[in-house]
């Protein structure tokens, strides 16, 4: 019964707060919504520009594809010679799409110029993105301009290999809404920033201010102290998630196809773990400065190794620190069982697997967090 | 003049000095997470798990199987005919649905016969659409791949008319972008975070009014309050450049000095945003939560850093034009990568400046007032 005053004094501590309460329960919901509209933009208006130096009709053919294209937007074309790589370095376009006229032969004969493409590389999305439209909007010009001038011998199909099409099915998202992936992620991310700073500060504010000799001095054992301390943290997390994904699914029409109380169960469990990490941060650190960098080192880390912005596979297999952390990430374990519960309404069976390495990281770090804290309260 | 500056200056130096375990960790966590967010953010995908059903079972469809092998994009799993109670297409969907593999590929019977009589073939693919960026980037590789096969069978289409290349980074790795732009989120959570964290902390123990009651000038507590932190941001901005050239072999194409001078003014929006914040909170604890919400979020998100600008609608857009971390992130990857001169950069060099002295100004304010009419 002790403990029970102990987060009553916390959750107090909390409310009593106008600014605080502010901060970790309205501030995160309007952060899903703005981060919402960033995390769903699809790559699209990259900028281009096209140097035509052919004056030929095969600018006005592919400027017309460019600025019909969804993802690119066609900047402006100059007709005399300009370097594409001070436009590119002065970062008015993205891409360069030079024309120039073929040397003589049979190019120059179907009127077909040479063409150079130049994209910028130094974004980390919109390079594969452009490359990609502009071969494509390059290419089918080529195809249609060498059926058109279809004279004779074509010089430049010859006998053309059949052409292989690819038929492309998507499940649980077909259209490919990126707010539908990463959603879900982002309510994630807000609320594991939310309770790992309560806990993380929780027991070091108490340092800074000398009230901790008065917690010690109590009855409370330090499994008290530690349960005490974590469980108003860990109920911010909660509410942060029992209204963010409300959210999505009202303002961003994200589906919810399988159980709540499955993601409730997955998010108790997580909530647990990065408790328990928080707590032994504060117990660890002698300034709330201290447990802050800390904390939120750990915070953004967790996100990038977790699989919500780039597939955990593109991390090379020699980079081994990333790899271990990624594997014993409590977050991406999270975000496979929301994404796969929200998105696919994967029941038990299917997240599982998930679950069982989830609780078993939890169990882990809160055994390992506790007996730190421990040694730390006794010292 | 400068004797009050220096003297909360020292006081801040020592105070950071004093504290070896937060002092080694701001040096120190800029290095790990250079490893892991170079590393960590990258879309140069490989292993992709894959199931293929060959239906076919010709010498096209072993090539293509091939071909996709030696990508080394793709790791096939061959989900081919099975005994057993479902089809190999159900087993596949169940695990595409469990994310054991990623994507499904099935080459249809029909595929080696339409390419043996030279009609168009076809091959289908289902994705998992719960991962929206992996599977667009797992199509588009795949659309690559299926390219080259089909041209490498006949006479080659496109003589040498086309050529594409990619400016600044030839290999597209994605660590080239990504390294340079950690400057702009590192060298912001030292300014801004520490910066408003230490004064929270004064007004938290109450040492803020032993300061206020002082003969200094507020600009003289402000500014000496900051400038440890901002040179602290400068030394782990040095260190992130270096292990960005001596590690991830980024090539530095520019002028240091005009990096280093758009840093200085970088830092300083970045401490002035920090005291302008720690104006408005109680406690460190709020200071840290707010400081997250309006400054390193955004820095994240609406800098370009991960999301290009123009792919993100109008108000947000805007937005972005308020945040610091927009206009340094053009410069560092600027003259970090393209090796753009100081000229091009005016404006966004204006900008910071706009923003740092302005901030700076409106805190010393807002400092100066207070401390006329204490509550």
């Amino acid at each position: 019964m002790r403990i029970a005053y102990l987060i009553k004094k916390e959750a107090t501590e909390i409310v009593r707060q106008k600014e605080l309460l502010f901060l970790i329960l309205i501030v995160p919901l309007l952060e899903i919504i703005i981060l919402g509209y960033v995390v769903a933009a699809e790559i699209r208006g990259i900028p281009v520009e096209i140097i035509d130096l052919s004056g030929g009709r095969a600018a006005r053919e592919i400027s017309q594809r460019i600025s019909s294209h969804p993802i690119l937007h066609l900047r402006r074309i100059v007709q005399r010679p300009e370097e594409a790589l001070e436009i590119l370095k002065s970062g008015r376009a993205r891409a360069v799409v030079t024309l120039r006229d073929a040397p003589a032969g049979p190019l120059r004969q179907a009127g077909i110029p040479e063409i150079q493409i130049l994209v910028d590389g130094t974004d980390a999305f919109a390079p594969p993105a452009a490359v990609g439209a502009l071969n494509g909007i390059v290419r089918d010009y080529l195809m249609r301009s060498a059926l058109s001038g279809r004279q004779s011998p074509d010089p430049l199909l010859g006998a053309a290999p059949a052409p292989i099409s690819i038929k492309t099915l998507v499940r649980f998202n077909p259209d490919l809404r990126a707010i539908d992936s990463q959603g879900p992620g982002l309510v994630g991310l807000l609320l594991t920033f939310v309770t790992f700073f309560i806990a993380g500060l929780a027991l070091v504010r108490e340092k800074e201010q000398q009230t901790l000799d008065t917690l010690l001095v109590s009855r409370l054992r330090p499994i008290e102290i530690f349960i005490g301390k974590g469980l108003p943290a860990a109920a911010a997390g909660l509410l942060n998630l029992l209204f963010g994904i409300p959210l999505l699914m009202f303002w961003f029409k994200v589906p919810f196809r399988g159980s709540a109380g499955l993601l409730l169960l997955a998010s108790v469990i997580y909530l647990a773990a990065i408790v328990s990490l928080g707590l032994v941060y504060s117990a660890l650190s002698s300034t709330q400065q201290q447990a802050m960098f800390l904390t939120f080192y750990t915070i953004m880390t967790i996100v990038v190794l977790s699989g919500f912005f780039t597939p955990l596979e593109s991390i090379p297999s020699g980079a081994l620190l990333s790899r271990a952390i990624a594997a014993v990430n409590p977050f991406r374990y999270l975000m496979r069982i929301v994404r796969s519960i929200m998105l696919k309404g994967g029941g038990l069976s299917f997240v599982l697997n998930d679950l069982l390495i989830l609780s078993a990281l939890c169990i882990v770090f809160s055994t390992v967090s506790y007996a730190l804290f421990r040694r730390s309260l006794e010292r | 003049m400068l004797r009050g500056l220096r003297a909360v200056a020292k006081k801040e130096f020592r105070h950071l000095r004093r504290d070896r375990k937060g002092l080694a960790y701001i040096l120190l966590v800029p290095f790990i997470m250079i490893f892991i967010y170079g590393y960590g953010i990258s879309i140069d995908m490989r292993d992709v798990r894959t199931a293929v059903i060959d239906q076919s079972g010709g010498p096209y469809s072993a090539h293509l199987i091939q071909s996709l092998k030696a990508s080394g994009v793709f790791r096939l799993e061959d989900y081919g005919p099975r005994s057993g109670r479902i089809s190999p297409l159900e087993t596949a969907e169940l695990d595409l649905k469990a994310g054991q593999i990623r994507e499904i590929l099935i080459i249809p019977r029909e595929f080696d016969g339409d390419l043996r009589e030279g009609r168009p073939a076809e091959i289908e693919t289902i994705f998992d659409g719960s991962e929206a960026t992996s599977a667009l980037l797992i199509g588009r590789l795949l659309e690559r791949i299926v390219d080259e096969v089909r041209e490498a069978a006949g006479p080659s289409r496109f003589p040498a008319a086309v050529r594409i290349r990619l400016a600044f980074n030839p290999d597209g790795r994605s660590a080239v972008p990504i390294v340079p732009g950690l400057l702009v989120i590192i060298l912001m959570v030292i300014s801004a975070l520490m910066t408003s964290i230490a004064i929270a902390r004064e007004k938290e123990t109450g040492a803020a009014d032993i300061l206020i009651l002082s003969p200094l000038s507020s600009r003289d507590i402000i500014v000496g309050k900051a400038l440890p932190y901002v040179l602290v941001a400068l030394f782990d901005g040095a260190v992130i450049l270096v292990l960005a050239g001596a590690w991830f072999h980024i090539p530095f194409r520019g002028s240091l000095a005009a990096l280093a001078f758009f840093s200085g003014l970088y830092v300083i929006s970045g401490a002035a945003l920090g005291i302008l914040i720690s104006t408005t909170v109680a406690t460190q604890r709020e200071a840290m939560i707010a400081e997250v919400l309006t400054t390193l979020l955004p820095a994240f998100f609406l800098s370009g850093f991960i999301i290009p600008l123009e792919s993100l609608p109008g108000v947000l857009r805007g937005l972005s034009y308020f945040v610091p971390a927009t206009y340094f992130l053009r410069i560092v990857r600027g003259v970090i990568l393209k090796g753009a001169e100081f000229r091009y950069f005016l404006l966004e060099g204006a900008a910071l400046a706009g923003f740092g002295f302005g901030w700076l100004g409106l805190a010393v304010w807002g400092f100066s007032r207070r401390r006329r009419s204490p509550r």
